[in-house]
């Protein structure tokens, strides 16, 4: 027997838009009951408002985020630019920035559906019930998100059960796709809200003028939070942003650090009388001594060093360009990129990549000294990467290797 | 419109769960159990708090005051729940002075009384300021 295609689809949608027996009228209780929240400021328009803000809020985040992840672990396709220097710096410190910002939004958001929550029936159908799943899993992720992003910025890392960057990065997919299903489901609802014929403001629009309150604080509130914290990234803001989690300056040599060689455990190995820095590539291998770099072409380059957390400073950097170490070998750095390895025995960030465009630009260095001293050594003694435009987990610490190789 | 927006969302939420699931480093089992604990946190316990603020003020306020109660308190809200995890410390690194510098409890404490004292001040102001212009065509 040969079933009909259009049959079993048809079959499919009445089965999903069948309605389900109705659940005992006596449970409609407590938050369940016709007049649990009585609160007039929420409305359509009010969610919809929000829910744009939001929405903004989210894509610059998720577009930021992937950025960062897309440089950290470039694809073959992907081509990150040398200039300008502080883009990097500039897309994370909006990231974060962004992120905080939408604790409030997302906040006054939930507040204004809340009731929704308990609307009854619980579920009229199959299909209402894959909606009701599809929104569990879209305010979840907003919640996971946010959360997870703040503990990061506050280093409390005990309390999330997973490593924080793989989980942050997976669940902003998540959280995309959530965001789009939920989009298409309450399309209607969103054109409604914004065709509305704005009503007459002038005899006390009193669900306009609420409206306007809600999202006048959850405003306010995000410039109190954006104020307190964005001073970890621009600097004159530093002295009001009483709740930035780094401060600009403020470090060894002025400089905030984020993996000490305590922790990374190359303590003893940078500070050990024999170090070399190995240099291979195109059948050579250099061992150059620490008076031998310093013997080298000197050449300074004021840079930041930009956290994916968020905060950046800047540091007057001096050392040995990266290409002249790469032309000791004869090799032409427009054609050629370089792996540079830490001391440290293990570790996610133990090597990086420095692509061609990096490789060669002037400013990327193998820095010896930070504002005319030896560079301390949680900030990479004896020697350290530093290049523009790059997350600050890939200007390498402590460099112990060089391998340079022809891009292919 | 509305079916491309749904079938490719519910494909990058099945790229997103896949991604998590083959990638050892994200624990997909610890992200459940953490976002399970947020949203209960937020829906059971945190919401509410709020509501029930929310009737108080409705019940305690006048009707002139508490658009501007509550402001203060939604903004002072936000700010707590994004200052309590620093204020905490527990991120601290006694080996790394250059994490949390501040102190945070501190910091806390004076945007919630600045916001607090702006916000009610303000209030005080307009009322001032509207109270001087109904007067005025009397004159």
């Amino acid at each position: 027997m040969v079933r009909h295609p259009d049959g079993r689809a048809r079959r499919l949608l009445t089965w999903l838009t069948e309605p389900l027996p109705a659940p005992p009228a006596r449970l409609r209780r407590g938050p369940l009951a016709p007049d649990a929240f009585p609160s007039p400021l929420r409305s359509v328009r009010l969610t919809t408002a929000l829910g744009l803000a939001l929405g903004a809020a989210f894509t610059v985040c998720f577009l930021t985020g992937v950025l960062s992840h897309l440089i950290q672990h470039p694809p073959g396709w992907f081509r990150w630019p040398v200039g300008p220097a502080g883009l990097y710096r500039l897309t994370q410190g909006v990231h974060v920035a962004t992120g905080l910002a939408s604790v409030p939004l997302l906040g006054a958001k939930l507040w204004s559906v809340y009731p929704r929550l308990f609307r009854w029936p619980p579920v009229r159908h199959p299909a209402h019930a894959a909606e009701r799943a599809a929104v569990a899993v879209l305010v979840g992720a907003a919640l996971f998100q946010v959360v997870s992003g703040v503990l990061n910025l506050a280093r409390w890392y005990a309390v999330m059960p997973f490593f924080f960057t793989a989980a942050h990065y997976w669940t902003a997919w998540l959280l995309a796709g959530a965001l789009l299903v939920h989009v298409g489901v309450q399309l209607p609802a969103i054109r409604g809200a914004l065709h509305q014929q704005r009503p007459d403001p002038q005899p006390a629009d009193r669900a306009g003028r609420s409206r306007r309150h809600v999202l006048g604080a959850a405003g306010a509130a995000a410039g109190v939070i954006t104020l307190a914290t964005v001073g970890q990234t621009v600097t004159p803001l530093a002295a009001v942003s009483l709740l930035a989690p780094r401060r600009p300056g403020t470090g060894p040599q002025g400089l905030p650090v984020n993996r000490t060689a305590a922790a990374a455990g190359v303590r003893d190995a940078a500070l050990h009388p024999g170090y070399r820095l190995s240099v291979t590539g195109f059948g050579q291998s250099l061992e150059l001594s620490l008076s031998d770099l310093a013997a080298l072409p000197q050449h300074t380059a004021v840079l930041p060093i930009a956290c994916v957390e968020g905060w950046s400073s800047v540091g007057s950097w001096s050392g040995v360009r990266l290409r002249d170490l790469a032309g000791l070998l004869g090799a032409d750095p427009a054609e050629c990129d370089a792996v540079v390895a830490s001391l440290q025995v293990g570790g996610r960030y133990r090597t990086s990549t420095v692509a061609s465009p990096h490789l060669a630009d002037d400013r990327t260095l193998i820095a010896l000294r930070l504002g005319g001293e030896p560079l301390a050594l949680d900030h990479g003694y004896p020697a350290r990467l530093i290049a523009p435009n790059r997350p600050g987990v890939l200007q390498t610490k402590w460099v112990a290797r060089i391998d340079v190789r022809r891009t292919g | 419109m509305r079916v491309a927006l749904i079938v490719s969302g519910a494909l990058i939420i099945g790229y997103g769960v896949s991604g998590a699931l083959a990638d050892l480093d994200a624990d997909p089992l610890g992200m459940l159990v953490f976002a399970l604990a947020v949203l209960l946190l937020h829906d059971l316990v945190l919401m509410p708090l709020i509501l029930l603020t929310g009737s108080l003020i409705r019940r305690t306020v006048s009707p002139g005051w508490r658009s501007t109660v509550r402001l203060v308190l939604l903004v002072d809200l936000a700010v707590l729940l994004v200052g309590a995890p620093l204020a905490l410390g527990f991120g601290r690194d006694p080996g790394d002075p250059s994490v949390l510098p501040r102190p945070y409890g501190m910091g806390l404490l004076l945007i919630v009384v600045a916001v607090s004292v702006t916000g009610l001040a303000c209030r005080k102001g307009i009322e001032r300021w509207r109270a001087g212009r109904r007067r005025r065509p009397s004159r």
